[in-house]
């Protein structure tokens, strides 16, 4: 259980950390 | 409180969610650290801002991780989920929920993870904070803190996980360490902790700067700051722990020069040294390679006496908080020392000051001796404390007491409380002839409390501290004269307020010290002991039962009665802890330990320890003159030194 819940948190955080890259290649689809 | 299952049978599916949460979290933490650790790195390498910024979220995840961890603790350890084994070894279901909650660092688990949640929690803020320190500096500090909450994390997950599970859940816990049984518990090791795991920020953004190649204002200023913060909190924390020795151990002190006690003054001896010479640099942009190296010593050495302590290699009363976690933190200090010596090589160059210092007397000059005589204080201490270990490898263990420490260290703060008196007198620079008529205060308070000692029959060592100590005052004390500017002046007056807190405090050590009274006597009803015009009379004796026995005599002093007691704890092998009375009033505190008593007799010792509230008082008025100083002010942008100081002499 501890493995799964790891990667609930990582999967969440990686949407936190990474978010300023997801905007930016949003921009970038959008241009 | 959650509904508990039946004790013994394994505690039910919801217990191992809390372990299985609180694991995941420091995995996911470790993850997120070592990578912002890696990126951020890369990020101050490559000059890049969005990667930067993408290592700055990571920082800040990885403590919402530890965050979570510590939530799911403090969960398991109020809900007495004994499944876990760092539940079951550090309460019990008689412990109070104040109590129960902070066994969350009333072990080496537990408290290596509060450490990791201050260093990611304040470093989180102080990155946070850093926008205008420029972006290399604040891509390589967030590296720096997130490697060091990384390598916490990997101790938690590899070696002290504070989520490990029994096999066999027991229906109720060891309990808390008696000792720890107080209202101490709750305020002491959170201060102290703390204060440990804060001077890793000062720390990384030094060597940030010596990475980047920066020396500035805008560096010293930050790194200013947050070693105020970590030197503030260790303050606190130290004066709450001799607080607590004080009400808790029953020997009459509050300082015995134990190896944990030492090893936590040390970090603040030379953070104290910092906060003043970082004032040359910014004044004077004089003794940069100095003052790095005070805030890596400070990191180090705290590094170093976390090692001691946790490793078991000395012996003090501290030791309930002992595992393997040693050989990790001998690596940490290892890998540590070397970094932080091959950047300060690589950058030693530029690290030269532009300006020799001009004259010895001058504010300089004075910053220099009192910074000499601090780390001549932390290589007296750390003798001290390192000897036993040090002389057990070549032979017979040599132990040093606190008559070592106190034959060492007495001149030196003499010396120290000396400038205190006569250093903020001294014009930067360089003084003119005419320099000394500045003296004329303090002088003058010196001679007249001199004079009115020596009158009243004072002689020993109490008649040359405390004269020093009137002239320390004086100038404290007229420092702070302007008062309609308080706040426009804030940083000045915080500076002379913490001064006087300084003195108060050691007016109050200088008093307990040097005229306590103490007398060890047995009683029987009705018989009377007097020490230094105090007489206690033997009133009655008796006891309190329940799961902790107390015994206790009632002694009447005038109107008053005082009784102390001792506690037994049957769980803990009949364990005994002394409850001292005490009563305190600003100039003395009467304080009586029970050491033996039956329905007959009483055998106590009576201290009569002058001054020792002052201690408190002093230590109160320095954190707040800290606090004053330093609020509100923004930390200005980065401008060069070298260019300030050329700006201001044009």
């Amino acid at each position: 259980m501890t493995w799964l819940f790891a990667t609930v948190l990582l999967a969440a955080a990686a949407v936190y950390v990474l978010w300023p890259l997801i905007r930016h290649w949003e921009d970038e689809a959008g241009d | 409180m959650g509904a508990k299952a039946p004790a013994g049978t394994g505690g039910g599916g919801l217990n191992l969610i809390t372990a299985s949460l609180g694991g995941a979290a420091l995995l996911a933490g470790l993850a997120l650290a070592g990578f912002g650790a890696g990126l951020s790195a890369w990020a101050g390498v490559r000059q890049n801002a969005g990667l930067a910024r993408i290592g700055r979220r990571a920082l800040y995840a990885a403590a919402g991780a530890v965050l979570l961890a510590s939530a799911a603790l403090e969960w398991a350890l109020l809900d007495h989920q004994f499944e876990l084994a760092y539940v079951t070894e550090h309460t019990d279901r008689s412990l109070p929920w104040p109590l129960l909650a902070s066994a969350f660092y009333g072990g080496q688990e537990g408290s290596l993870l509060y450490w990791t949640l201050v260093l990611a929690v304040l470093g989180s803020a102080a990155v946070a904070a850093a926008c205008r320190s420029g972006l290399r500096l604040r891509a390589y500090a967030t590296a720096v803190l997130s490697a060091l909450a990384g390598f916490f994390l990997a101790v938690l997950v590899f070696v002290a996980s504070p989520f490990d599970l029994l096999e066999v859940t027991p229906p109720d816990g060891l309990g808390l360490n008696p000792i720890l049984r107080d209202g101490g518990m709750l305020i002491h090791p959170p201060f102290l902790l703390a204060g440990f795991s804060s001077f890793a920020i000062p720390f990384a953004f030094a060597m940030a700067a010596l990475l980047a190649g920066r020396y500035d204002a805008g560096w010293l200023a930050q790194t200013r700051r947050v070693a105020l913060v970590a030197w503030s909190l260790q303050t606190v924390g130290l004066t709450l722990g001799m607080w607590w020795a004080y009400h808790v151990l029953g020997w009459g002190g509050y300082w015995g020069w134990d190896p944990v006690e030492n090893v936590a003054l040390l970090p603040w001896l030379a953070t104290t040294a910092y906060v003043h010479s970082a004032q040359v640099q910014e004044r004077r942009g004089q003794l940069r390679a100095w003052n790095l190296g005070l805030v890596v010593g400070a990191f180090l050495l705290a590094i170093f006496g976390t090692f001691l302590v946790r490793s078991g290699a000395l012996v003090s009363v501290h030791t309930f908080a002992v595992s393997d976690v040693g050989p990790w933190f001998f690596g940490l200090l290892a890998v540590l020392l070397a970094f932080s010596l091959g950047v300060m090589a690589w950058r030693s160059g530029s690290l030269r000051s532009p300006r020799p210092l001009e004259s010895a007397v001058s504010r300089e000059g004075a910053f220099l001796l009192q910074n000499f005589l601090l780390v001549g204080l932390v290589a007296a201490v750390l003798w001290g404390t390192l000897l036993p270990l040090l002389s057990g490898l070549f032979g017979a263990q040599r132990v040093v007491g606190p008559p070592y420490y106190e034959r060492v260290s007495g001149p030196l703060f003499l010396v120290l409380l000396l400038l205190l008196a006569v250093g903020p007198l001294l014009p930067w620079r360089r003084a003119s002839r005419g320099w000394w008529r500045a003296l004329g205060w303090p002088s003058a308070a010196a001679l007249l409390a001199l004079g009115a000692l020596a009158g009243a029959g004072v002689r020993g060592p109490g008649l040359i501290v405390l004269p020093v100590l009137a002239a320390a005052a004086v100038t404290s004390v007229r420092g702070l004269r302007p008062w309609p500017w308080v706040w426009r002046h804030r940083r000045v007056y915080g500076a002379y307020m913490a001064h006087l807190g300084v003195v108060v405090v050691a007016v109050g050590i200088a008093g307990s010290h040097f005229w306590q009274s103490e007398r060890t006597v047995t009683l029987t009803p009705g018989q009377s002991v007097t020490v230094a015009g105090h007489t206690l009379v033997y009133a009655a004796f008796g006891e309190r039962p329940g799961t902790v026995r107390e015994q206790f005599v009632t002694l009447g002093m005038g109107e008053e009665t005082l009784q102390p007691a001792r506690a037994f704890y049957p769980g803990m092998g009949g364990q005994a802890v002394s409850r001292v009375a005490i009563r305190s009033t600003p100039l003395e505190d009467v304080y009586v330990v029970l050491n033996d008593a039956a329905a007959d007799h009483a055998t106590v010792t009576v201290f009569v320890n002058p001054l020792v509230t002052w201690i408190w008082a002093g230590a109160a008025i320095l954190v707040l003159g800290i606090l004053l100083g330093n609020m509100g002010s923004v930390a200005p942008a980065a401008v060069p030194v070298r260019a300030r100081v050329a700006a201001a002499a044009t």
